[in-house]
């Protein structure tokens, strides 16, 4: 039988550290509910003596030097789902909103670099039928990028990358088999683009929501990992315990920088505002709101992003879908007032994230 | 790693948790947690107003008889105790609490009453 699209299936699971695992148990993994179909990116990383000084024409040698692998996916925007790429990437404070029970508020900040550069780790799984059965460990996350567009639901794409291990035919099991490994989501909330409000604030005139001129939006976190600094030679970590000829894998994956950019469409308004505020280079605090369903008594879910500074570093005319709209791009700079480069707060039924998944 | 413990202050308004990285701590209202890292210590102080508590002869002991005799004669000399080769483990561990442990100072640090 052939292995279609809807075969596949994927799953992660919290590290308690860079380097364990995640133990192989009855719902210790937990699905991920991506919309592409992309698979693990395996590399062997090899040497080879074939430019040495042999004197006549010699077989090459040739031998694994390290292992890399990495992948890609794009989740929908659940205001559950969306918190636990945000756990990979910051620092998560939560909160108990007023009045509430089950609600959490879970307010996320990049990680403080003088506390640790090593975000947290995850095992992740995959599988598209018998012929792909993988379990990729230590997979540190490199970013997001978080969008609206449209009528559609909120996409965010991020990237996972591993320390070089996959381990073949884990013992892993999916849904519908009794008792599986991974456990698939459920209770999930879906934040679409028509929640998503846009409020620029200069402190002057430039201070209105953009309402019904709110087009679409995106913000890209991005974190450089120190990737071959994770090889780490006086780790002696190899894929197969004990044996350099099996190759190295990374014993750590920390972060250099941290940055954020964003762009959004606007219908255009009289005078070009946003231009100006290009042309000006006016710092700027941008709030992106989506604002939901209710979890318990008056308390919505929500998702809100904060910029305290930003600035727009171009603005054009765009056609789209027949308008002429502005394209706003930017980079919010690192506010030294309130310690932090953006926030994230994001109000849903997630207790803690450290034991979501 | 060594246990640093921190009082939390009885502030209903701190959040139920906090991380950085694989760095997790509870924060339970005018309870008291431990920690292993000092950075991790000190983001908590700074930023949720954590007081550091004194290591006790007790804890610090504790901590110790945790640590192979090797580890103790290392740091017995780097604490400038004489002799460590030549100590065994509980008389590494009682001079190494000695050595760590403040002389005890007038409640009022002398000023008059």
């Amino acid at each position: 039988m052939s292995d279609t699209a809807t075969n596949r299936k994927y799953a992660w699971a919290l590290q308690t550290d860079y380097a364990t695992q995640k133990a192989i148990a009855a719902g210790a993994y937990k699905q991920i509910l991506c919309t592409d179909e992309n698979t693990i990116d395996y590399q062997a990383q090899i040497g080879s003596n074939e430019g040495w000084a042999h004197g006549y024409n010699t077989e090459t040698e040739e031998w694994i030097e390290a292992h890399d692998a990495r992948v890609q996916h794009t989740i929908p925007g659940f205001a559950q789902e969306l918190g636990k790429v945000y756990y990979l990437n910051m620092a998560d404070t939560v909160s108990t909103p007023s009045g509430g029970t089950l609600s959490r508020k879970h307010t996320f900040v990049p990680t403080d670099p003088t506390v640790t550069r090593q975000d947290k780790a995850v095992s992740y799984v995959e599988n598209v039928g018998a012929g792909w059965h993988k379990l990729m460990p230590s997979a540190v996350s490199d970013g997001f990028t978080l969008r609206g567009d449209g009528r559609g639901v909120l996409m965010l794409d991020f990237s996972l990358v591993g320390a070089g291990k996959i381990v073949n035919d884990p013992a892993i099991t999916y849904p519908p088999t009794s008792t599986p490994t991974v456990t698939n989501l459920s209770g999930l909330y879906k934040f679409y683009n028509t929640q998503v409000g846009i409020t620029p604030n200069d402190g002057g005139s430039y201070n209105t929501a953009y309402s019904c001129r709110y087009r679409s939006f995106q913000i890209a976190f991005r974190k450089t990992l120190l990737e071959e600094a994770g090889f780490k030679p006086g780790c002696a970590n190899f894929l197969t315990a004990g044996n350099p000829d099996s190759g190295m894998i990374r014993s750590a994956l920390e972060f250099d920088k941290q940055s954020l950019e964003f762009n959004f469409n606007v219908d255009m308004a009289a005078n070009s505002p946003e231009f100006q505020c290009v042309q000006d280079q006016r710092p700027i605090a941008l709030v992106i709101t989506a604002s939901g369903g209710i979890i318990e008594g008056a308390i919505p879910f929500e998702h809100k992003v904060t910029l305290n500074i930003a600035k727009y570093r171009t603005t054009k005319p765009q056609l789209v879908n027949g308008i002429w709209q502005f394209a706003i791009s930017g980079k919010a700079l690192f506010d030294k007032v309130a310690n932090k480069l953006f926030q994230i707060e994001l109000t849903n039924d997630v207790v803690s994230y450290a034991s979501a998944f | 790693m060594e246990n640093i413990r921190l009082q939390i202050p009885d502030d209903e308004n701190l959040p139920n948790e906090v991380n950085q990285g694989n760095h997790f701590a509870e924060l339970v209202p005018g309870g008291e947690l431990v920690v292993k890292d000092r950075a991790f210590a000190d983001f908590l102080i700074r930023e949720f107003k954590l007081e550091e508590l004194p290591t006790t002869a007790e804890n610090l002991s504790a901590d110790l008889s945790k640590l192979k005799v090797a580890a103790l004669v290392e740091k017995a000399k780097s604490a400038g105790i004489e002799n460590a080769e030549k100590l065994k483990k509980t008389e590494l561990i009682n001079a190494l609490v000695s050595v760590n442990q403040p002389a005890e100072t007038d409640s009022n640090n002398g000023e008059e009453e």
